[in-house]
């Protein structure tokens, strides 16, 4: 009878339901999206982190790993592709373009300079293009930052 | 008797009097910016009659990355990791491309070692381009197995790179002058093993996949491009060798030491399916995968110890001209036109060629009369990377 | 080649007032072909369609912006195992406001997403293409990017181009500044001390 008992909190079990199965979804855009797929290939694999299931369709994914330069022609499908994704979702922004504009910040007049511009971002991984090791981290520390979510408090996370 | 290969030809659905009868209009879908299937942001119009494609409009732009205006306020130098960034999964060979271009306005000597390095380095980069070329493209048909075959050969690959040049996908390895970083001896031995590792593997996607019924169903006969359309359209390439045309430029105007070596160019023949169609294509870039390693095993007998690097100034600076420089790239020939102004220290015009543009601009040919799902393959296997198509 | 394709052109192309330009050091720079802007279709239909020296495909229409002038450069090629050849074709425009070439799509397909390129980076305009517009920049862009005069936008769409929090000019010119600081600690102890 002991064996079969487990306590937890409503919080946690919620947020560890939550972190365990991240569904991303196939939003490539440059070079980042080659090393997405190889983390995805079976040498760095992501399924075993439960988010190995790529869902080309925004509607069924938790988080959009925008991996690759937006250029402002771009933009506005990606805050279209964001607002469809249902609560509660995440962006993991991949790549130093969709940080900061990447090596395209100087005379980019068509790159944006950062896919915070027009999308709230949880996660930033920094490199050109980040290996699949640092993306696999990120992936954990967004699973860090949802295990600190309270259902009944804010969402604001002060330490992730 | 019919051969077991023996497909026939593909069938077009015919209208009869009662539906002529019906009010039609053309429907018109978007294989959107983001898509599974259009290997990366490429947008394409499509205005279907029913499930056959009338018209296919390419729009392309999305990931305009404004790289002719960076390589004119850099210097020649500073290019090199923007020229990589072009086409992502073939950086050795754009590096090439550009590099000789500025080498051959300097007048500079590449020593003997750095030149047979360099081909060996774009051989090997072309087996882990095609490797990508054919992982994506079976996974846009359906099946998702082969992707990981692909891609494990691949890692393979690119752990030589990033043990010689320091990084797994965008190198900045070739430099004007030579190479930054030599090769050690257990380094080109274990490119030996791979070579053999390799031909194992290729055997093994042939019988897995170039001998699949099911494969050759949905490649077969399927987005035909005649040696006609791709001299009209200047296809080159797979696409130009798929369709029965024997060109490749490192046969018929050889650049660097490519007369030394001994090897085959892989023709689209037709043996199956119908010379120009999807199937050739594939098969082309599954043989020049067999033909690079033999490439690379010539290269391994020929090299010799000695200076990778050949002396250029500190600040290059090169005379008033221009030059327009082509190379067999995995994907077709890339051309870079570069013009300078007298003692300029950056690029007056960096002008790229991608052949990918070209080829992109084939679909409004190729598409009417197909089936979407035909559309598909068609695109798949035209081997589009839209850093390149959109610099 | 160049001289002997200079001859044939202006013998069967009236008008056309080609010029070879070859350079002194042929192995360092290529040599090109200058013609007459207007005759640029008749000499692109002959260039297809002769018998004595025919050049089968066009690779790619390159515009460069000399601040007086913009150059058109048409680079053609001949895929012949025999024979291969290719050629770098220019012709010079001097209207800066609105400078109209005759396009070759009916000639040579291949020309219509390049001249549609060259329209979208340089301006140029070519008359009787089937569906003139911007291939790279968005439809609504203002401007043309790879000319000498081209001004960086400020916003676009109501996103903020070059946002000054993201530019990177403070890190770049943080040692010249750390080097100019010192330099004036420097000076000022060396004050104090006298």
């Amino acid at each position: 009878m002991q064996d079969g008992v487990v306590l937890t909190t409503l919080d946690d079990f919620l947020n560890w339901g939550r972190k365990n199965s991240l569904w991303p979804m196939t939003f490539g855009l440059a070079c980042c999206a080659i090393e997405m797929m190889a983390t995805g290939a079976s040498k760095y694999d992501l399924e075993r982190f439960g988010a190995g299931a790529f869902m080309a369709t925004p509607r069924r994914s938790d988080v959009m790993i925008v991996a690759g330069t937006v250029t402002l022609k771009m933009a506005t499908r990606v805050k279209t592709l964001y607002e469809q994704m249902a609560e509660p979702k995440y962006v993991i922004s991949m790549g130093s373009c969709a940080n900061k504009g990447g090596p395209y910040w100087q005379h980019g007049y068509h790159v944006l300079k950062g896919v915070d511009e027009v999308v709230p971002v949880d996660v930033y991984v920094p490199g050109c293009p980040p290996r699949p090791e640092s993306l696999i981290e990120g992936v954990m520390t967004l699973q860090k930052k949802i295990a600190n979510e309270r259902l009944l408090r804010n969402k604001c996370v002060k330490h992730a | 008797m019919q051969s077991r290969w023996d497909i026939g030809t593909p069938e077009k659905p015919t209208i009869t009097s009662e539906t002529e009868k019906l009010k039609t209009e053309l429907l018109t879908l978007n294989m959107g910016p983001q898509h599974p299937a259009t290997h990366g942001v490429l947008r394409i119009e499509i205005k279907t009659d029913s499930e056959i494609v009338a018209h296919a409009i390419p729009h392309l732009g999305y990931l305009h990355r404004c790289m002719e205006k960076h390589s004119e306020n850099l210097d020649y130098r500073g290019v090199i990791p923007f020229v990589d960034r072009l086409d992502y999964l073939a950086a050795m060979s754009m590096e090439w491309t550009y590099v000789a271009a500025v080498e051959k306005m300097l007048g500079t000597e590449v020593p003997r070692r750095a030149e047979l390095l360099r081909i060996m380095t774009a051989e090997l980069q072309r087996i882990a381009s095609h490797l990508v070329a054919f992982g994506t493209y079976i996974i846009d048909l359906g099946p998702q197995t082969v992707f990981l075959y692909a891609f494990e050969m691949r890692e393979k690959i690119l752990r030589l790179f990033e043990e010689v040049s320091g990084a797994r996908m965008l190198y900045n390895y070739i430099w004007v002058g030579g190479l930054w970083n030599d090769w050690s001896d257990e380094q080109l031995a274990r490119v030996a093993a791979f070579c053999d590792e390799m031909e194992v593997e290729a055997k093994k996607y042939y019988d897995l996949n170039s001998t699949n019924k099911i494969f050759i169903n949905r490649t077969a006969n399927v987005g035909v491009m005649s040696t006609q359309d791709c001299f009209d359209f200047g296809a080159t390439g797979p696409v130009l060798r798929g369709s029965g045309y024997n060109w490749d430029l490192r046969k018929n105007m050889p650049y660097s030491l490519y007369e030394e070596f001994d090897f085959d160019v892989c023709v689209g023949t037709g043996e199956i399916g119908q010379v120009g169609d999807c199937y050739n294509r594939y098969i082309v870039r599954m043989n020049e995968v067999i033909q690079s390693i033999r490439i690379i095993r010539q290269v391994l007998e020929k090299l010799e110890p000695g200076p990778i690097m050949a002396k250029v100034p500190k600040i290059i600076k090169l005379p008033k001209g221009e030059v327009y420089m082509r190379h067999e790239c995995p994907r077709g020939e890339l051309g870079i036109h570069l013009v300078s102004e007298d003692g300029g220290k950056t690029p007056y015009r960096l002008k790229v060629k991608s052949p990918c543009f070209t080829h992109v601009s084939m679909l409004p040919r190729v598409a009417p009369g197909q089936m979407i799902a035909d559309f598909v393959a068609t695109v798949g296997s035209i081997d589009i990377v839209l850093g390149e198509v959109d610099r | 080649m160049l001289n002997q394709l200079v001859e044939l052109i202006n013998k069967n192309v009236p008008g056309a007032n080609a010029t070879a330009f070859i350079p002194e050091d042929t192995a360092k720079l290529d040599g090109s072909v200058t013609v007459e802007a207007a005759k640029i279709l008749d000499i692109a239909t002959w260039l297809r369609s002769n018998t004595e020296m025919p050049f089968n495909a066009l690779h790619v229409i390159s515009a460069v912006d000399y601040v007086e002038y913009f150059e058109v450069c048409y680079m053609f090629a001949h895929y012949d195992v025999e024979n291969p050849r290719e050629v770098i074709l220019k012709v010079k425009l001097t209207d800066r406001v609105d400078p109209r070439l005759d396009s070759i799509v009916s000639v040579y397909p291949a020309a219509n997403f390049q001249e549609r390129e060259a329209f979208d980076m340089m301006g140029v305009r070519f008359n009787n293409h089937p569906d003139p517009r911007r291939i790279l920049c968005p439809d609504d862009w203002v401007g043309f990017p790879l000319r000498k005069d081209y001004v960086y936008p400020k916003m676009y769409n109501g996103m903020e181009v070059f946002p000054d929090s993201k530019m990177n000019f403070e890190d770049r010119e943080f040692k010249a500044r750390q080097d100019l600081i010192n330099k004036a600690q420097k000076a000022a102890s060396v004050d104090e001390v006298q």
